[in-house]
């Protein structure tokens, strides 16, 4: 929660250089929603970066 | 006498091969039926009564000459308007965009090529994310029919088509589905081509059917299916014989996961996922409890991350270049999309391929999993089309799902439940639907 808000903090001043201080407070909700989700898939474990990154999107192998 | 706009596609399909109806007289049954209801449910972004009646007239003359195009001969068919059709206007629900292709979709093509008569264009919200299209639900107008798919599944479940096209990056198919109780069906991410289809978010997006029976959703996957040169991740897998599949289906092997999300199931949905269980494994199908993994715990901030940095990137500088002109939902993804880095999207699809590799062997020893469909029915007001918690997930994995309806909750309104299987394995997740359409209640029509 705590490194949500940090994040938060740092979406909400990029988005008023960005879009203006007046779009904050209609913003500020979705931002949350957005540190939230990056606070938590951040903290995912991923495997070492040494082999090249599949190509994106991803279509599932033939079962 | 039948009424025909109760039909399936494959029961009028049926009948014009036999030359026991008019591919004219249907249009006009669905014309006169929509005549009545669209002025309330708003199903149509553009009806083409006019070029539907000359397409019947043409293929009843061909079906009495003993010609018939395909599977679809003679039978009308609804498109999302953000799916472009030769000669149709596509506005996407939008202020901003309008085309008008002088080529179908792949899937249309694919459709009309089997016979279908494209009936018209069907509400979607804007760009099929979450401003609400003008549709009401048919079971009660006061309500959402669900998005971003709306005037397709409320069309199906009127009858006033008797099947349409959609779309889901999210839940646009499954969630309108269970809330207009209709089958919505999406199969593998990769099955069907997005050649024609305007994107959301493209790495999620997926073409899907509503109809008001499975054999209908293995009819139309049957025509749709296969690879196509102009979307390259439209995938080169082997097609099964889907209508087979749901002729003679046998007892499901049915895994259990509870309610994924239970704080955010209603008490309605809660008693009809139970009730579903327990019917099904007194019909003889195999209830398997299974643990999702831990990291399916992130599968909605993952979808989120996703879906806001692509429909970003799709529609950035339409956002800017005319702010207000977008849709308060839309502009607000689209601004906050915009500030996502660029490591941290690649990130979230990384994760998704953890998050996949973990879910896939849940499927071993199961034809499908039974998860909700939607947090309840249908919510009360159009100014949301409601939440899609319980389809996010699968549309971030690719992986086929359907929505089945199962019973009415106590206001009368449906609820539904979902089936979702294994990569690429439509035929075993649509013939598990099939045996499950049988053993549920029987889907009325909605009043009036």
């Amino acid at each position: 929660m705590e490194a949500a808000q940090e994040t938060l903090a740092t979406l909400e001043l990029v988005a008023a250089r960005r879009w203006g201080p007046a779009r904050l407070p209609a913003l500020r909700p979705l931002l949350w929603r957005t540190a939230e989700a990056l606070t938590t898939v951040q903290a995912v474990p991923l495997p070492p970066a040494v082999e090249p990154f599949p190509p994106s999107p991803p279509v599932w192998e033939e079962a | 006498m039948t009424d025909l706009t109760e039909l399936s596609a494959a029961e009028a399909a049926a009948r014009i091969a036999r030359r026991e109806l008019s591919p004219v007289d249907l249009v006009d049954a669905l014309l006169a039926r929509s005549a009545r209801l669209e002025p309330e449910l708003q199903v149509w972004a553009y009806l083409d009564a006019e070029g539907a009646r000359a397409s019947a007239r043409r293929l009843a003359d061909e079906a009495a000459r003993g010609v018939l195009r395909g599977p679809l001969h003679g039978v009308p068919v609804g498109v999302k308007d953000i799916v472009h059709v030769a000669g149709l206007p596509t506005r996407a629900g939008s202020r901003v965009y309008r085309a008008e292709p002088a080529e179908d979709a792949t899937v249309v093509g694919r459709l009309r090529r089997a016979g279908a008569i494209i009936l018209g264009k069907t509400h979607t919200t804007e760009f099929a994310y979450a401003d609400p299209a003008p549709t009401r639900n048919p079971w009660r107008p006061t309500h959402t029919p669900g998005g971003s798919s709306s005037g397709s599944a409320a069309g199906v479940a009127a009858r006033m088509v008797p099947v349409a096209l959609g779309t889901q990056t999210a839940g646009s198919v499954l969630r309108p589905a269970s809330f207009c109780g209709v089958v919505g069906f999406k199969p593998t991410y990769g099955r069907l081509s997005r050649h024609g289809v305007l994107p959301l978010a493209w790495t999620l997006d997926h073409p899907g059917t509503l109809t008001r029976t499975v054999a209908d959703a293995a009819l139309l996957l049957s025509l749709m299916a296969g690879p196509d040169g102009r979307d390259e991740l439209c995938a080169d897998v082997p097609v099964a014989d889907y209508q087979a599949a749901v002729r003679e289906p046998r007892p499901p092997r049915v895994g259990l996961v509870g309610a994924v999300y239970p704080e955010r199931l209603s008490a309605a949905a809660r008693a009809c996922l139970d009730e579903t269980a327990r019917r099904l494994e007194r019909a003889g199908a195999t209830l398997v409890e299974l643990t999702l993994p831990p990291i399916f715990a992130t599968a909605l901030d993952t979808h989120h991350l996703l879906m806001a940095s692509e429909a970003s990137a799709v529609h950035l500088e339409g956002v800017q270049a005319r702010p207000e002109a977008y849709g308060p939902r839309l502009r607000l993804l689209v601004e906050a999309g915009a500030l996502v880095p660029a490591p941290a999207y690649l990130g979230a699809q990384r994760v998704r391929r953890l998050i996949r590799a973990a879910v896939r062997p849940l499927f071993a020893g199961i034809d499908c999993l039974l998860v909700p469909a939607a947090p309840g029915a249908a919510p009360v007001g159009l100014e949301s089309t409601g939440d899609p918690p319980f389809n996010a997930p699968w549309s971030l994995l690719g992986l086929p799902a359907i929505a089945l309806p199962a019973g009415l909750d106590e206001q009368g309104l449906p609820l539904g439940v979902q089936l979702v299987a294994a990569p690429w394995r439509e035929a075993e997740l649509l013939a598990a639907a099939a045996w499950c359409e049988r053993v549920l209640p029987p889907a009325p029509a909605p009043p009036g």
